[in-house]
């Protein structure tokens, strides 16, 4: 609708509204996820073995005798006799909230080492999102798996989007015997069975490889050949606007291939490009879990939002520990959402400029 | 999240008057169109199966495969699918009583023994049949054995069917004997024997001769082709859904009542690979039992059981035994920085693995209570040996290993000279190399990876830093079968049928192909194993219950007290299984419900 | 255009080349081979194997192992054996090809038939409720994996006895008229289809949309400048065809892909299909079953992209030096 201001700040902050809560979202998920030893009351690993699957604990303002606490606080609980796993409040011992608590040594960054977490209790524990069957608190195992769940999404666009980009432009726009050879190529790569490719990397690297950074190989690896759908719908999209005038036009004034492609064909393409990013992200993270139904995604004990979930696909779970399942999908539901919704604000915020035929700018 | 009862109905009157006439065989129990019964004479030698109840014919049992049958070839078959169903289709010479645990007569109705135990002589019944009224007789084992001992062929069975690695020589005096001759005495014989399947000779053996045995009796086979010799044949195949089989008109099995059996008169089984479907479809009424339930999901099911008119049988513990153990191999190929007779693992780590002590302290740290409470949801048992509490004849209870007891395992690693000396939680050896070792598991089983993990938790308490490792099944296999790239491994091991602690001498012999710890010795590495060695030769070959049990204890005893495997509990077993069925006993030792399907029979509701 | 297609053929057999060498050269490096699984079996010794390895020539270097399956395609179109069916690999394909495509073929007409027009509606919406609903909608269909899905609607499946739970047909269908067969499988299709169109459902209705937002906003442009009718006409036709372009191209990639089929969706609802067989044969490493599999969706991949390419053609004419 009318002039776009151009250049970087001018995008970002042309955002419309939901779009830009839906970008603060995100910053603030990546921001928890980079600083998660930190903000994670529990280790990634650290299991409690009293606490095999127990419920997310409920914080209460007002204790039994009606006062209102100033912190929230939650029950330190006991296991009830029986035989399934059931827990009990005991309600004469409360255990506030505090911040900035002592709790398990960990390293943020080489380097820096703390044993200061951001909330917690000051003994016993306190599971806000419930345990898993180990005992491991949830909320922390969430945090961590932050971590390599964004990392995995933004990684594995970053790497097969600018090649999909730049080899379908290429081809798109030289045509001929070069596209016919990148086109070709990337249909063999396409036709390559990708799990067993990476069921096979998965054997070649070492075990003693930190699971997470296993796992960002194998996902890079996918990516150097997952750009190939990408190119050839771009490559389509080039070869359509190749001909079109406003590109002839800028031939014809002696603009430079690269700087045709870059100003004048390219940002036509950037509504599907964005939308197509945003389908890839939550398809890098969820792909893990089809990698952990067959034994080969992140490994235990670390802690990924997709075998979270793979860990939680089940009936008993769905039925009598609901939380191990809700709290990785709601995760990934909030990322997708935002990622969907920052997508279409960045859209609209980049619109192309101009019709194809004549408003050349 | 159940939808109430009214509202189920409801929806299914909807469903059904939508669907009209397209609807076939819901529900469970259903008759089947009736096969017709007593076609054939009984021959005069009829085996006479015992039951709990007598029954009457008609219905059909229904239940979940992961897989189809790879073939109906009994003598290529090597996986479980495939076994379950040529197991129905062909019999052998003895058969296994999965509730007694005891062997008993199949075609052949009594066998003795010459005094050394090296030649065994099995009468056949007399007037047998083929599924199609061909006389089964001593020809047809013969041929069998000739098949599985065919070099160019090789089938798997062949290996079992051999002492001191020689073939049995057969011999058939008449018709209706089978005399067998092996280079030692062994005290399973029976058992073994009956592990190859009697198929028709008159069918297959031309086949054979052309060299096209291989691909005989494949899926392809039209089913009434596929000429059987056990209770069953084959009705229909429907590739990747179901395999239906129908009762043999020819069987030789009676009731008590000289009925012939099998009183089903379908069986089938249905492929359903993913196990939450399987007991989606038990609950929805689409099968008639579940096997392989998780622990996890047992009260799930005891919950539904009244509403869905079934019985969640428990059915103790389980023969599957569970260990991880240390990587003691020495390098056989050279390669890179790897001599011959070098310890695969290294000089540091194997100076550790090989030193019982060792062994014993990590044994000692290991909660085996809280394994059972988390991964085993409280359905488990500790267990010491191969033979678990659930082998009636083989469970030594004096047989134990060490209890949970972190200060112990402390103290006997501060005795190996293991300090902390920089104190960040890790012993160091007296050459200050950290205590830490990769323990690798199989990524599919949820069980096991979550015992690796209370492992790790349990080792750092005393010190040693373990890291976890999950890879596919199939390099597991190859990681402890061929290129030993481990440092320890956590595996289970199957009960095999018998279940015999002579079955399992590739085990326990130090020269056997799966004494995992270190395979195929040339000559025992260790004074144990030496022992082990001589006592598993005794307990194999002697006829001599006594002198086997004693062998037997001592064997478990010895393995125990050097910890070459660090045991882990077991597994207690519950099975649903819909109601209206008589004479359906789930047992531990595999096949669960199928051991004596040809007795199972549909109550009829009066 | 007879010169196009010869050259495209051409093409493709390199192709063809590639992949199978490719993934004999994959099947190779990944530890074990197809005897391994027996290798777990403790009463199998280790001179058996040997002798089957063998037998299947799995002993001989890969290079000659691929020369040799290729003469065979080549002169006798024998694609091999495979070892863990003892079946012609032909034949075990056949048998879950029909499967597949019957899923595949309902999942894509689920995905195409639903992500046009809801694509059309929320960019002509753009904003409004409906709009953000079916963002919100297509979020959840993007977020929640095949797994997942799948087990959901089972379980309302068995707990409401509309649908039934897995599988492909009842037994005893074989007895059943026609007609009750026909009905008999769209059952047990509709769930499986669901699942498997769903999450590229939502993945081309947001594509979809954002294309039509491109146009519709040139359109409103152009119109508010009031231009002459006929211009916009051809604005927009010319903008549609770039809003299909993209659509046509990943229709293409969806035709191609018609025949791998979902693996994830046959085994949760056991449906007999290729993706399945394909999958236990890559885990088995059942080494002519995996190469007969890769080499037919080879084949139908490079005929998507190949039918993709004409209809842009059609929908382009300038596009067809290509």
């Amino acid at each position: 609708m009318g002039e776009r201001a151009p250049g970087r700040g001018g995008r970002i902050g042309s955002l419309r509204g939901v779009a830009r809560v839906a970008a603060a979202v995100l910053g603030i998920l990546y921001g928890v996820a980079a600083l998660a030893p930190l903000v994670a009351p529990y280790g990634e690993a650290s299991l409690d073995r009293a606490r095999f699957y127990h419920p997310p604990q409920r914080l209460h303002w007002v204790d039994d005798a009606g006062h209102l606490h100033p912190r929230p606080f939650v029950y330190a609980t006991r296991l009830a006799p029986g035989a399934e796993w059931r827990y009990v409040e005991d309600h004469s011992r409360p255990m506030p909230l505090l911040t900035w608590v002592r709790g398990e040594r960990y390293t943020l960054v080489r380097g820096v080492s703390s044993d200061r977490h951001l909330f917690g209790v000051a003994d016993g524990r306190a599971n806000l999102l419930g345990t898993d069957p180990l005992g491991r608190d949830v909320l922390s195992r969430l945090l961590y798996g932050a971590r390599v769940s964004l990392t995995v999404g933004l990684v594995g666009i970053a790497i097969s989007f600018s090649l999909g980009l730049a080899l379908g432009a290429l081809a798109g726009y030289v045509g001929g015997w070069v596209d016919a050879a990148l086109m070709r190529f990337s249909e063999l790569l396409l036709s390559v069975p990708g799990l067993y490719l990476v069921i096979a990397l998965r054997s070649a690297l070492p075990a003693s490889l930190p699971p997470s950074r296993a796992y960002l190989t194998v996902v890079a690896i996918l990516a150097v050949i997952g750009w190939a759908a990408l190119a050839r719908v771009v490559r389509g999209m080039v070869k359509g606007l190749r001909r079109s005038d406003f590109v002839i036009a800028a031939e014809a004034m002696g603009a430079s291939p690269v700087r045709v492609i870059a100003r004048h064909i390219l940002p036509n393409t950037l509504s599907f490009v964005i939308v197509a990013a945003t389908i890839a992200v939550p398809g890098y993270i969820l792909g893990e879990v089809v990698l952990s139904f067959l034994g080969v995604g992140v490994q235990e004990p670390a802690a990924s939002w997709g075998n979270m979930l793979e860990q939680a696909r089940s009936l008993r779970v769905l039925t009598s520990f609901p939380w191990l399942l809700a709290a990785p999908a709601a995760a990934i539901f909030v990322t997708v959402m935002a990622f969907n919704l920052v997508g279409d604000g960045l859209r609209d915020a980049l619109d192309p400029r101009g019709v194809p035929e004549g408003e050349a700018r | 999240m159940p939808v109430p009862g009214v509202a189920r109905a409801s929806a299914r009157v909807v469903a059904i008057t939508l669907f009209a006439g397209a609807l076939a065989g819901c529900g469970s129990g259903e008759r089947s169109a009736a096969v017709p019964r007593n076609q054939h004479a009984l021959p005069p030698d009829t085996m006479t199966v015992d039951a709990a109840e007598l029954g009457d014919y008609g219905g059909r049992f229904r239940i979940v495969e992961t897989s189809g049958p790879r073939t109906f070839n009994a003598f290529l078959a090597n996986d479980q699918p495939t076994n379950d169903v040529t197991n129905r289709l062909f019999i052998g010479l003895t058969e296994f009583d999965n509730f007694t645990q005891q062997t008993v007569p199949s075609l052949a109705r009594s066998w003795e023994h010459a005094p050394d135990g090296r030649t065994w002589t099995f009468h056949l019944r007399r007037g047998a049949c083929f599924s199609d009224g061909h006389p089964l007789t001593a020809d047809d084992v013969l041929f069998s054995f000739a098949v599985i001992y065919d070099d160019s062929l090789h089938p798997s069975v062949q290996d079992l069917m051999k002492v001191n690695g020689q073939k049995f020589e057969l011999s058939a005096p008449d018709s209706y004997t089978v005399v067998i001759r092996a280079a030692g005495s062994l005290a399973i014989f029976p058992t073994l024997v009956g592990a190859v399947r009697i198929m028709p000779k008159h069918v297959l053996e031309a086949a054979w001769k052309r060299g096209a045995m291989a691909s005989s009796y494949g899926l392809a086979t039209p089913p009434e082709q596929v000429v059987t010799s056990g209770a069953w044949k084959l009705e229909r195949f429907e590739p990747g859904v179901r395999t239906i089989l129908g009762p043999n008109p020819y069987w030789f099995g009676v009731d008590r009542r000289g009925r012939r059996l099998p009183y089903l008169d379908q069986l089938l089984f249905e492929i359903v690979p993913d196990q939450n479907t399987a007991s989606l479809k038990f609950e929805a009424g689409d099968v008639d039992a579940v096997d392989n339930v998780r622990p996890e999901d047992y009260g799930l099911y005891e919950r539904r059981a009244q509403a869905g008119n079934f019985t969640v049988y428990d059915i103790g513990p389980s023969l599957i035994s569970n260990f991880f153990w240390f990587n003691l191999n020495r390098v056989a190929t050279p390669s890179a920085g790897h001599r011959v007779g070098d310890p695969v693992v290294g000089a540091i780590r194997y100076a550790w693995f090989s030193n019982p002590t060792f062994r014993r302290a990590v044994s000692k740290a290991i909660d085996r209570q809280a394994i059972i409470r988390g991964p085993l949801f409280g359905y488990g048992f500790e267990n010491w040996s191969t033979m678990t509490e659930g082998s009636r004849e083989w469970f030594t209870p004096s047989v134990r290993g060490d209890d949970y007891d972190p200060e112990g395992a402390r103290r006997l690693l501060a005795g190996l000279g293991f300090r902390d000396r920089d104190g960040d939680g890790v012993l160091e050896d007296a050459a200050r190399n950290p205590v830490s070792f990769t323990l690798k598991t199989n990524g599919d089983s949820q069980i096991r990876i979550a015992t690796s993990d209370l492992i790790r938790d349990d080792l750092a308490k005393v010190g040693i830093r373990v890291t976890l490792s999950q890879v596919d099944i199939k390099t597991l296999v190859t990681n402890f079968r061929s290129d030993f790239d481990y440092e320890a491994l956590l595996l289970g091991l199957g009960s095999a049928v018998p279940s015999d602690p002579a079955m399992a001498g590739n085990f326990y012999r130090s020269s056997g192909a799966t004494h995992y710890w270190n395979v195929r010795q040339r000559n025992p590495a260790t004074e144990a194993e030496r022992e082990i060695d001589s006592l598993f030769e005794i307990h194999a070959d002697t006829l001599d219950a006594a002198v086997r049990h004693a062998t037997w204890t001592r064997i478990q005893n010895l393995l125990n007290q050097q910890c070459f495997v660090v045991w882990l509990p077991s597994q207690m077993m519950k099975l649903p299984a819909r109601n209206g069925f008589g004479n359906l006993r789930p047992v531990a030792l595999p096949h669960r419900l199928l051991w004596n399907i040809d007795r199972v029979f549909v109550r009829r509701r009066s | 255009m007879r010169a196009f297609l010869i050259r495209r053929l051409l093409q493709a057999i390199p192709i063809l080349l590639g992949v199978t060498a490719l993934t004999f050269l994959l099947l190779q490096l990944a530890p074990g081979d197809v005897l391994s699984q027996f290798s777990q079996n403790p009463t199998i010794a280790a001179e058996t194997l040997d002798s089957m390895r063998h037998r299947f020539g799995l002993d001989r270097p890969w290079y000659v192992q691929y020369l040799l399956y290729l003469r065979n395609v080549a002169l006798r179109l024998d694609f091999g054996e495979s070892f863990t069916r003892h079946q012609p690999v032909f034949a075990v394909i056949r048998e879950g090809l029909g499967n597949t495509l019957l899923l595949s073929g309902a999942a894509a007409l689920i995905t195409w038939g639903l992500a046009i027009p809801l694509g059309a509606w929320a960019a002509a919406r753009r904003g409004r409720r409906v709009d953000r609903l079916l963002t919100a909608l297509a979020s959840v269909g993007l977020a929640v994996p095949e797994l997942l899905s799948g087990l959901l609607l089972l379980l309302i499946a068995a707990r409401t006895g509309w649908f039934p739970v897995g599988g492909m047909h009842e037994a005893g269908w074989e007895r059943l008229g026609w007609w009750a067969r026909g009905v008999d499988v769209l059952r047990h299709l509709a769930l499986p289809a669901l699942v498997v169109g769903l999450v590229p459902l939502a993945a081309r209705m947001r594509q979809m949309r954002a294309q039509l937002l491109d146009t519709l906003h040139q359109d409103y442009i152009t119109a508010a400048r009031a231009r002459g009718l006929s211009e916009t006409r051809v604005l927009f036709r010319h903008a549609l065809r770039n809003a299909l372009n993209p659509m046509i191209t990943l229709f293409g990639l969806t035709l191609g892909a018609l025949v791998s089929g979902s693996f994830v969706a046959e085994v949760v609802f056991s449906w007999p299909g290729l993706g399945r067989i394909t999958m236990e044969a890559l885990l088995a490493e059942d080494r002519y079953l995996v190469m007969g599999a890769v080499l037919m969706s080879t084949v139908v991949l490079t005929a998507g992209n190949l039918v993709a390419d004409l209809l842009l053609a059609v929908a382009e004419p300038r596009l067809r030096d290509g």
